[in-house]
């Protein structure tokens, strides 16, 4: 019995599609349900959780308090503001210098190509410690500059050797019937090669927001003002993991406890990816190369 | 570009008319690298202080010289250190089996769905917990596994045998691994699905009208497309193999003991960082580079043998 | 690479140095040691002179904190003069809570500075990362005007004879008395800021406050029936665990092994025991491998939090909180922030156990930490010592005076409101007062909980109590090059094995080879430095 065709492709049978049905449920399940506790665990009253240990799962009434102290007295929103310019600075920045490098490495017969590719292979096998990045940073004088959170990670090693790969891996013919046209690097760069790689380009996009979106510990050292720390780093200070010290000497009334202010700040930190991925989404479907050849 | 071609016979050029004609390139090349010579290559440098009894208030250069006393600990045969490199190594295997697939396998399943529309939902629910930091992570872990969490909660007061998760030292690795599958799996399928979309969807189209089923289809089609950049990914994480995580380790440690927990990074920092020995952090820190650098060369050649990429070409 | 603070482990600080010239020293001149520890010793400390303008409703004494049932009426001003020169002061602390806003959207902030006369500038980090920030801008060499030094920052005396200013002359002896409030700090914190042979700090006092004992819900006791709890013995303390533990309905006793407290039973001495000239360390008491005994028996009866292993603290504050435990060790900054983080409601209510003896009697408690950090003042500062040391004074205002008020709780209307006499902070208060001046200097704590007098009374009354049992760390105020890079490693060893044994998962014969291991590892070395210190400074 042969089996419906789509798309050019036979369909699965039904046991299988069962099968591939559950698993994906199941994966689902196992990460919904944390996120759910985490959310409802951001709006539950602080009775209810303490009463259960720290982690709810349909909480009893909805008490904003949490997300309230963390907006309270400006500190967040400024530190938003603050990620939100880092971040779309930084990625395209990123992505200008990284695909300009790793494009030029995918060329064969570049003459520098094999030496400066092993430079970068093997900066992501040393790491260098965070006194003497910061003796470096502090000579470029970035200190106390927003321009320190972007420039010292602008280039990725990892995202550089996965852009090459997936420009080398694009189909000669291409590039050859562009140079046979007379184009130069740049125009064959723009023209050709960048259309052709927008999945890469939106995950390698993405891999360099998350990174500069998440980033706390290099505002921690090389900013002293606190007026320029991004959102991380401020929302890592509303969470004590140790210590027993606190305004406790002061004997005053204290924030909303841990738990509901540790779920809202990750909230907090997600939803902007939530917001911009559906749009990258897009560029993963398939066929982008179809007819590029015979084109 | 480089598929299926050999290079052709090339004139002799010198060294400097080579780089005229690549001058193009080496503009393109240029802000990439002096940005990662600068920030990472210089810093670097600093790695001396392995030799050194390194104090931050003197500096790297009035710092003493300790020779080789920074690296002994690899040397000595401590027996706490033996064992870090033991569960370093047993980590990294469990990694490299079921962590390093796992996405590739989503990838696919994904992939394979018809409904785009489940397609992207999965893919949206999937990478959310990779946003989470570790602290959290292992707090849900707990809370839900944990001794006093709620699956334990919930057996206990219904008069069911509790399940020992969360403290139990043989399980350890185990958790550890699966923690990381939960956590990370879902995002990096975002690299494969990329991977995947590149295939000529042609080639599925007349592997078809060659009568091949969905079995051989994924054989000789996807798994060939997806080659390159799974052998990618693995050789750099080869280099990165004596890495196996901090961070959810060390929150981790208290319960289960060090016996099970340690590993070299952990090892490094409780035997060392603590008591500012930034020399020992150091000195481990070159000799998993350099490790890690044997280990990419020798994959690399490997692969060459196999008559792949690799990383770089021959 | 991450540095963690772990503040509980004991004094450790430096009255004897090894270096005099800053490098650091593994093996020392040992004559080179011996000046130093005497010329320590030849530094006079700080002339205490009890500042008496605020009556306290429960007097303490140099152990007993002072008790008060409410705020003062009409808080006296006691600093007239601004203690600024006009110029930017620069501060760079730990921040025990959420970031506050900058100073230009910070009312409390301006209203400090106005105060002060001098802006100040506050470089903050979370506690986690305080330690990396710290190294970073030691070794970048830019430290600010007035730098937080945590207690157990390695090779202190070297770091601050490299980097910063000797006070010995502005405050030694009589000298202080120009900075009254800073001679109301008790002699024995200065010890702890004394390092090559002169004071090179002001002290954070801590002391008391953060001496632990078992706390307890009294509420959820006395709705058994139990009220006032004083159990005899190991026994009694066993039992009462196990009336308070309800494991069907996922409550249990304790939110942790109370090792420390089965210690403080067993006369087990706090971190080091000095008697005659000769240390010993706690690890090396016979009565351990009892305490480890008594220790399982606890956990093997079910009286403690299946998950109390996980280390978490916001995990056992909930517990305590929700009353899915009765009992927690902690301190008494721990009891009021309890007050403070209470969902409970009004019923509320805590107390702390005295420690009896184990088999009958009385037991021995611990004496807290001395100090929380020494506050010492950049070399490379533009303002005078004189400055800076009036900022630091003006820092430690007691308990009582207007300026306390206005720096613990700010501005009134704004920031708090008056009940009675008492301080309510608003949601505004609390977010921006938390900017950290109390580790730039600060009083000793004082007992007092807005609104409720009896929690100064309950914890008047248990400091009484324990106050002339309570053993010191006797390392407090020697240095031991050893003991500064090595203690905290070779604890943390230590306490992973206790754990390990107290959950059944490794018999309690192999501590006695955990000991030797941590003799040979640096405990003898230990040892013999603290010894040599002791001596040097005896002999003198």
């Amino acid at each position: 019995m042969s089996r419906r065709i789509v798309n050019g492709v036979q369909m699965p049978s039904w046991p299988m599609r069962g099968f591939k049905g559950l698993v994906l449920l199941v994966f689902c399940a196992v990460v919904i349900v944390p996120f759910v506790a985490v959310i409802s665990t951001s709006v539950a009253p602080n009775k209810q959780i303490n009463e259960s240990g720290g982690l709810v799962l349909l909480p009893h009434s909805v008490d904003l308090g949490a997300y309230r102290s963390l907006f309270a007295g400006g500190v967040v929103t400024q530190a938003l503001f603050v990620s939100m310019f880092v971040t779309v600075i930084g990625t395209l920045l990123s992505l200008t210098v990284s695909c300009l490098l790793a494009y030029s490495l995918a060329r064969p017969g570049f003459t520098a190509g094999r030496p400066i590719l092993l430079i970068v292979l093997f900066s992501m096998l040393f790491s260098p410690g965070i006194i003497p990045t910061y003796l470096v940073v502090k000579g470029a004088g970035l200190l106390d500059s927003i321009w320190a959170l972007i420039v010292p990670t602008m280039v990725s090693a990892f995202n550089v050797i996965v852009l090459r790969a997936f420009f080398a891996a694009l189909p000669n013919e291409i590039t050859e019937s562009a140079r046979i046209d007379g184009a130069g690097e740049l125009k064959t760069f723009a023209y050709i090669v960048l259309p052709l790689s927008k999945a890469v380009l939106s995950v390698i996009g993405l891999f360099y927001a998350v990174s500069y979106w998440n980033a706390f510990f290099s505002a921690l050292l090389y900013l002293n003002d606190s007026k320029l720390w991004p959102l991380q780093l401020v929302l890592r200070t509303y969470v004590i993991n140790d210590t027993q010290l606190g305004s406790a000497e002061l004997g005053t009334e204290r924030l909303p406890p841990q738990a509901s202010i540790q779920m809202a700040i990750l909230v907090i930190s997600i939803v902007p990816i939530l917001l911009v991925y559906p749009f990258l989404q897009r560029h993963f479907a398939k066929g982008v190369l179809t007819g590029a050849v015979k084109g | 570009m480089l598929q299926g071609t050999k290079a052709k016979p090339r004139q002799q050029l010198s060294l400097g008319q080579r780089v005229l004609r690549d001058r193009v390139l080496l503009f393109f090349a240029l802000p990439g690298t002096a940005l990662i010579i600068a920030f990472h290559y210089v810093p670097l440098l600093g790695n001396v202080i392995a030799f050194k009894d390194y104090q931050p208030f003197l500096g790297i250069g009035s710092s003493d010289w300790a020779g080789w006393a920074n690296f002994s600990v690899i040397f000595t045969g401590d027996p706490a250190f033996v064992q870090a490199l033991k569960n370093t190594l047993i980590l990294t295997s469990l990694q490299s089996v079921f962590v390093f697939p796992a996405p590739i396998l989503l990838a696919l399943l994904l992939n394979s769905l018809f409904s785009e529309r489940i397609k992207r939902i999965a893919q949206s629910i999937l990478y959310l917990p990779h946003f989470m930091s570790w602290v959290i992570v292992v707090a849900l872990f707990q809370q839900m596994l944990g001794g006093s969490g709620l699956l334990n909660n919930y057996l206990r007061s219904h008069d069911l045998a509790t399940l020992d998760i969360i403290g139990n030292s043989e399980l350890f690795h185990v958790l550890l691994t699966s923690q990381i599958i939960w956590k990370d799996t879902g995002w990096a399928t975002i690299l494969f699905l990329a991977a995947l979309s590149q295939i000529d969807s042609q080639l599925y189209e007349a592997a078809s009208v060659d009568g091949a089923s969905r079995m051989r289809q994924l054989w000789h089609v996807t798994m060939p497309g997806l080659r390159g950049i799974i052998i990618l990914l693995f050789i750099l994480r080869l280099g990165d193999s004596l890495t196996v995580g901090f961070e959810q380790i060390i929150l981790q440690q208290a319960a289960v003991g060090r016996d099970v927990s340690e590993v070299l990074d952990t090892y490094v920092y409780n035997n060392g960082v603590i008591g500012g020995a930034w020399g020992v952090a150091a000195a481990v820190g070159l000799v998993k580079g350099l490790v890690g650098v044997a280990l990419v060369l020798a994959a690399n050649k490997v692969a060459h043998i196999f008559g792949e990429q690799g990383v770089y070409s021959r | 690479m991450q540095l963690s603070r772990r503040t509980f482990l004991g004094g450790g600080l430096a009255a004897a140095a090894v270096a005099v010239t800053g490098t650091p020293l593994i093996s020392g001149c040992a004559a080179d040691k011996k000046t130093q520890a005497a010329a320590n010793l030849a530094v006079k400390l700080p002339a205490y002179s009890r500042f008496t303008g605020v009556k306290p409703d429960l007097p303490g004494t140099d152990l007993v904190l002072d008790g008060f049932l409410k705020y003062p009426a009409n808080p006296v001003r006691v600093i007239t003069d601004k203690p600024g020169d006009g110029q930017p002061i620069t501060f760079m602390t730990n921040i025990p809570g959420a970031i506050p806003p900058a100073a230009d959207k910070n009312q409390f902030w301006q209203a400090l500075n106005e105060r002060l006369g001098s802006d100040l500038q506050i470089n903050m980090a979370s506690n986690d990362e305080y330690k990396d920030k710290f190294a970073t801008r030691v070794a970048g060499g830019d430290l600010p005007d007035i730098i937080n030094i945590p207690v157990d920052t390695v090779q202190i005396p070297g770091l601050v004879k490299a980097k910063c200013l000797d006070l010995t002359e502005q405050l030694s002896g009589d000298a202080v008395k120009k900075y009254p409030f800073l001679a109301n700090i008790p002699t024995q914190y200065w010890k702890g800021c004394v390092f090559n042979g002169g004071i090179y700090g002001v002290p954070v006092p801590r002391g008391m406050s953060r001496t632990s004992l078992p706390l307890y819900r009294a509420d959820l006791l006395a709705a058994k029936g139990i009220k006032d709890p004083a159990p005899k013995n190991f026994q009694e303390f066993l039992d009462l665990a196990q009336e308070l533990t309800a494991a069907k309905q996922n409550k249990w006793a304790w939110t942790r092994v109370p090792l420390s407290t089965i210690r403080q039973m067993l006369e087990v001495p706090n971190v080091w025991k000095e008697d005659g000239g000769k240390f010993s360390s706690a690890y090396e008491h016979e009565a351990q491998p009892d305490a480890l005994e008594a220790a399982r028996k606890m956990v093997a009866a079910g009286v403690i939090n299946p998950d109390a292993f996980n280390d978490k603290a916001t995990a056992r504050k909930q517990w305590f909180n929700g009353g899915t435990a009765a009992f927690d060790y902690d301190s008494f900054v721990a009891w009021n922030q309890y007050y403070a983080d209470n969902t409970a409601g009004e019923a509320f209510s805590v107390n702390m156990l005295d420690v009896p003896g184990f088999d009958g009697g009385q037991g021995a408690p611990w004496m807290g930490s001395a100090l929380n950090n020494v506050t010492a003042f950049s070399k490379d500062s533009k303002h005078s010592v004189e400055t800076l040391l009036k900022i630091a004074n003006w820092m430690a205002a007691p308990f009582g005076t207007e300026e306390y008020l206005f720096r613990k709780y700010g501005v009134e209307g704004r920031h708090y409101a008056l009940v009675g006499t008492d301080p309510v902070p608003t949601k505004t208060g609390v977010v921006e007062t938390g900017i950290g001046l109390q580790y730039i200097s600060d009083s000793a704590l004082a007992l007092y909980w807005s609104g409720k007098p009896d929690v100064p009374r309950k914890q008047h009354a248990i400091q009484t109590k324990v106050a002339p049992r309570l053993v010191v760390d006797a390392s407090y105020g020697l240095y031991s090059d050893t003991l500064s890079k090595k203690q905290t490693q070779l604890t943390k060893t230590m306490t992973d094995l206790e754990n390990q044994i107290v959950q059944g998962k490794k018999p309690v014969s192999d501590w006695t080879a955990a000991v030797k291991t941590w003799r040979s590892s640096g405990g003898d070395t230990m040892r013999t430095e603290l010894e040599q210190a002791f001596t040097d400074a005896a002999g003198k």
